[in-house]
């Protein structure tokens, strides 16, 4: 794993902690069919 | 192997496939405007008051130092130092923590998906317009040709006035 992909899953994981606190993520879900 | 663009790509593939990009469900959709789309998720996310941009500023910073082979586990601890930092401080508008949140938004069943886009999804969104000396406004993605409310705002003929004869 290089570090570009480290930075991209932590930039990912911070992304989907932001999106929970948010309360979006039931939105995110429906966009995808879920 | 660039996993998170790969699923990046899948998630904007598969909405767009849905036709979720810009509104959920699709504005096609017999049930009309519901929720905001994928891309205006997106956008509210790094827009506004209280994005996360700076997080990913940080995150970025940090993790190139980690580029230094020598200084790479240090990177690799400051970004689990920050994650850590964030999942344990945010909190949500509630001020329920980060745990709590995400239990209640997973046991969201699909049916009650337009609840959690707020009470403003009940009703049909309107969009102000003007045409000509004609004002009022006009419903976004309405299912049904409701009758569409005008008002003159002004004279008649497009606002020329005629000389009195």
């Amino acid at each position: 794993m290089s570090q570009t992909d480290t930075i991209l899953v932590a930039i990912l994981v911070a992304f989907i902690v932001f999106v929970v606190i948010k309360g979006q993520l039931p939105q995110y879900l429906g966009t995808l069919g879920f | 192997m660039a996993i998170v663009l790969i699923a990046v790509g899948l998630a904007l593939l598969i909405s767009a496939v849905r036709g979720t990009l810009t509104s959920s469900p699709a504005p096609w959709s017999p049930q009309g405007w519901q929720g905001p789309g994928l891309l205006t998720l997106f956008y509210d996310a790094f827009v506004g008051p209280g994005n996360m941009f700076v997080w990913i500023l940080a995150l970025g910073l940090v993790g190139s130092v980690g580029y230094v082979r020598q200084l790479r586990p240090v990177s690799d601890a400051f970004l689990v130092l920050i994650i850590v930092v964030l999942i344990i401080s945010a909190r949500s508008a509630a001020g329920i923590n980060f745990f709590s949140a995400l239990t209640q938004q997973v046991l969201k069943t699909q049916q009650d998906q337009p609840a959690a886009t707020g009470g403003a999804s009940a009703a049909t969104p309107a969009a102000p317009f003007q045409f000509g000396n004609y004002s009022g406004t006009m419903p976004i993605n309405s299912p049904s040709l409701a009758p569409i409310p005008f008002t003159p705002v002004g004279p008649g003929l497009g606002g020329v006035s005629l000389p009195a004869l």
